[in-house]
């Protein structure tokens, strides 16, 4: 607007010629913008893709699956555990379907689902209990529904303006908005105050009024939103590369800074896969039996691949690893009696030998009701003898996070088919240990993670002793343990305090998972939180940065900021350092940038007042501000130091302005110097017509060579800046301006803008003058860092 | 001379800078400064100031050269290269004295 402003004041007070050029470079300049902002959008819409929700929809009779928004009523959608119902809809076949409405009625238990028409007038959306509507999440069987409404249209659409409530404003785009607020406030400074100076000692009102136009124009980093965008996209790119997807660009800041890392345990310190651990006999003696009945009494479909239920498969992996799978060949299965969900059990029966065996494998409280008898160390015992024995057992193991089925058999009469009445007078044998193992690398993640300056909380729904067995086995060191129960006592105070201290929190629920993330961040922590479950969603909102994995629900995944294609803290650890690296380096053009403009606007403004012409023309100006964020438009491929990167940073505004307030008037002083040497040594200020050209050409090469050079100091903490390795696109594309800015004056666009060639003295004096400054100013970083900190 | 009136603006206008960084810098010097007493209880207050700013000695030394340099005019071309090549010789010297090792940084 003010570039428009300015080609405006120029078209009508001045020359068409200065017009023209100004919306020349506000056409390059909003050209570049878009570009870059395109390409940027064009990545992150790839990236986005990858994770979509799709639906599988079924038209004309043909299955397949889409993008959810461009499904249509009357499609025929197929739903599954852990689907977003992605439309209202009919529902026309549902085996075991249940979904969470919560977010849509407030009902926290599962509803049940039917295909059967309902007898109600006027129903309350609630009551449609065949209808499933959009929004909802599918948390147990599946079914198939014809959509009747889209979108908008939607019941959840049509309450959506009072149920969907935005992500909370980041900690970077906090940032963003005080650093507007600040340039804002420099930039009607210095616009107003050299406007009426300029007016009150006699300069054309027109003269001054662009003018202070052109140094507000200059004080703007315009490219800063492209620049922004750029470096976060470019860097959601490479966190791609280490399987780190990036739904909202806002977060790779927060999600780099972020210093304490909330998770579940499953599947991020554990393997989230059930594997069989041991076996257990009743007695002393390993009894075999019990492995080669499970085996047998086993539902996983064995080939080249073992499918089935992750227990049963879990068996078989176990038998393969120790080679014992051949003990079923002697078997012949006779009958099976499947699984159900109300035995909670299966049974086979299998001969050996014209020997016929019933074995029946469960989940132990229901195999104990049907035993008679139990088998310890090859002697049967009445299970009532010995039930207490097996239940401290049993107990003892669940408590520790173990997964038990019990195991038991009988000789049952010779029959052609059995019957669910025939699971009766067994004879215990024994327990199948199951266990979601640690990772081997969690420990080492999580040593990582803490070198970064990352703390991992647990949070947790299973009991405190599982989580304390996980990190122990890990060697985590666990300072306190919290439950729910313990949680729900306290003030908000206290959770505040005891989140701080705090490294596992057992058995709690959704709603204290807010509130924890809620105290962190009260406690000033930019707080992450991991999860994948439906219930996990709000906590995922709630956190700075809410990060999912692929494998995980759908509602999760939209939840989310990042999506991690592993559930792997690994992953994640590489995914802080990248988000790290993006911040630096968005930081460093902030900086540079602020500071560098603030600099030399603040000596154009100090000159218009003495001198007898415009130190520089508007349009010189802007040919500069343009050549410079030319030269930075490769800054978010530059290399940032590595001690920059080992601790998570905060966007500090404060530093910002103490920044710009300290190293602008560095670029100003060599400004004025470089007055002096234009009008007192090279005659600038000698009364001729070439005097002003010769003075702007003069400062607009020293001014430039000293804003772009001082990329290479101010980007780096380390004394000498030499010691820290620039970028090769940075290095290039900087020097490459330097050098075309150099030669401008000689050439006809120098002509065009109003330079005039430079006197070879001038030069060798340029070099020296800009070393100077170059080692000054990183002089100036002992003292600044010194006294600043960030 | 060629004309006192714009020199004298000059000086003010490279002096005003000058200052007004001097000024910058000992408000945020001042800022830190309970911070800084806790750490550095132990070391004496004018060693501390003089150690701490020496840049802003060096900024005001070459303040002075700079003016006086280029009052002599174009004669001054070789006082003035010299003098940067003195400044810059002895910055590098501070600079690399004053080193700031990687794992030094945080």
């Amino acid at each position: 607007m003010i570039l428009i402003a300015c080609a405006v004041v120029a078209g009508v007070f001045a020359e068409l010629e200065q017009s023209i050029a100004i919306l020349t470079m506000i056409a390059i300049s909003v050209i570049l913008g878009f570009y870059n902002e395109y390409k940027a959008e064009k990545i992150v819409e790839n990236l986005r893709h990858s994770i979509a929700i799709e639906a599988v929809v079924t038209r004309d009779g043909k299955s397949s699956q889409i993008d959810s928004k461009m499904l249509v009523p009357g499609d025929l959608v197929s739903l599954y555990v852990g689907d977003i119902v992605p439309a209202d809809m009919r529902m026309v076949e549902c085996k075991d379907l249940q979904t969470d409405e919560a977010t849509f009625t407030g009902e926290s238990f599962p509803v049940e689902k039917t295909i059967e028409s309902l007898d109600i007038q006027h129903p309350m959306p609630q009551q449609l209990r065949n209808y499933l509507f959009m929004g909802t999440v599918v948390v147990h069987g599946s079914g198939k529904g014809v959509i009747v409404s889209t979108g908008k249209n939607t019941e959840f659409g049509a309450i959506s303006k009072s149920l969907i409530r935005s992500h909370p404003e980041t900690e970077f785009q906090k940032g963003v908005k005080k650093y507007g607020t600040m340039l804002l406030m420099f930039t009607l400074a210095l616009t107003v105050g050299i406007f009426s100076l300029n007016a009150a000692i006699g300069h054309p009102l027109i003269d001054s009024l662009l003018f202070s136009l052109a140094v507000a124009v200059g004080l703007v980093p315009e490219l800063m939103p492209a620049i922004v965008t750029i470096s976060l996209a470019q860097g959601a790119r490479r966190m791609a590369k280490v399987k780190v997807i990036v739904k909202r660009l806002v977060s790779i800041e927060d999600f780099g800074n972020m210093d304490v890392f909330c998770t579940d345990k499953t599947g991020t310190l554990t393997e989230g896969k059930i594997i069989l651990r041991d076996i257990a006999s009743l007695g002393e003696e390993v009894d075999h039996k019990v492995l080669t009945y499970s085996l047998l009494c086993n539902a996983a479909v064995v080939g080249e691949k073992i499918v089935g239920n992750p227990m049963d498969a879990a068996i078989w992996e176990y038998a393969k690893k120790n080679s014992t799978q051949e003990t079923v060949n002697s078997y012949a299965k006779v009958d099976e009696i499947p699984f159900d969900y109300q035995r909670r059990m299966m049974s086979v029966v299998v001969k050996k030998h014209n020997e016929y065996i019933l074995i029946s494998k469960g989940a132990p409280e229901s195999v104990f009701a049907k035993c008679k008898d139990a088998e310890i160390s090859g002697r049967t015992e009445p299970i009532d003898a010995v039930s207490k024995a097996i239940n401290d057992k049993f107990l003892n193991l669940s408590q520790l996070g173990y997964r038990l089925l019990a195991i038991a058999c009988r000789s049952p009469e010779v029959k052609s088919s059995y019957a669910v009445e025939d699971e009766r007078d067994l004879t215990l044998l024994g327990f199948l240990i199951f266990t979601d193992p640690p990772k081997s690398d969690a420990h080492e993640a999580i040593n990582k993670l803490k070198g970064m300056g990352v703390d991992v909380k647990i949070l947790t729904g299973d009991n405190e002793l599982v989580a304390k067995t996980i990190c122990d086995e890990l060697k985590i060191p666990v300072k306190k343990v919290v439950c729910g129960s313990e949680l729900m006592q306290m003030s908000w105070t206290e959770i505040k305090a005891a989140v701080e201290e705090t490294t596992i929190f057992a058995r709690i629920t959704p709603e204290q998972k807010l509130d924890i993330i809620k105290a962190l961040k009260a406690n000033g922590h930019v707080v992450g939180f991991g999860g994948d479950g439906v219930n996990d969603a709000p906590a995922l909102y709630e956190a700075d940065v809410g990060i999912s994995v692929d494998t995980a629900v759908d509602v999760s995944k939209e939840a989310a900021d990042i999506v991690l294609l592993e559930k792997d803290l690994l992953v994640l650890a590489g995914g802080i350092n990248e988000g790290r690296k993006i911040f630096g380096n968005t930081i460093k053009y902030i900086l540079m940038g602020t500071s560098s403009n603030f600099g030399n606007m603040f000596s154009a403004a100090a000159a218009s007042l003495f001198l007898p012409f415009l130190p520089m023309l508007p349009m010189q100006i802007l040919f500069m501000n343009l050549l410079y964020d030319v030269a930075n438009m490769t800054l978010p491929t530059d290399n940032v130091d590595e001690e920059y990167i080992k601790w998570p940073k905060r966007w500090d505004i404060g530093f910002v302005r103490k920044y710009t307030l300290f190293f602008g008037p560095f670029s100003s002083l060599y400004d004025f110097l470089t007055y002096g040497i234009m009008l007192f040594i090279f005659g600038a200020a000698a009364a001729t017509p070439g005097a002003a050209s010769l003075f702007q050409s003069g400062w607009f090469v020293e001014s430039f060579w000293t804003e772009v050079l001082v990329i290479f100091v101010i980007r780096t903490r380390r004394i000498p800046f030499l010691t820290s390795r620039p970028g090769k696109w940075l290095m290039l594309l900087t020097l490459s301006c330097v050098a075309f800015g150099t030669i401008v004056p000689f050439t006809l666009l120098g002509d065009f803008l109003g330079f005039t060639a430079l006197p070879a003295e001038y030069w060798a004096l340029l070099i020296l003058m800009v070393a100077t400054y170059l080692f000054l100013v990183d002089a100036g970083k002992v003292f600044f860092y010194k006294i600043c900190k960030f | 001379m060629p004309n006192l009136d714009l020199f004298a603006w000059w000086t003010i206008s490279i002096s005003g800078g000058s200052i007004f960084l001097t000024l910058v810098s000992i408000y945020l010097y001042l800022s830190t400064r309970t911070k800084r007493k806790q750490t550095e209880r132990a070391r004496s207050k004018p060693a501390s100031l003089v150690k701490d700013f020496i840049f802003v000695w060096v900024l005001l030394s070459l303040l002075v050269f700079y003016i006086v340099s280029i009052q002599l005019g174009s004669a001054a071309i070789f006082v003035f290269a010299a003098g940067n090549i003195i400044v810059e010789v002895l910055l590098i010297l501070y600079l690399i004295k004053n080193r700031l090792k990687e794992s030094e940084q945080t």
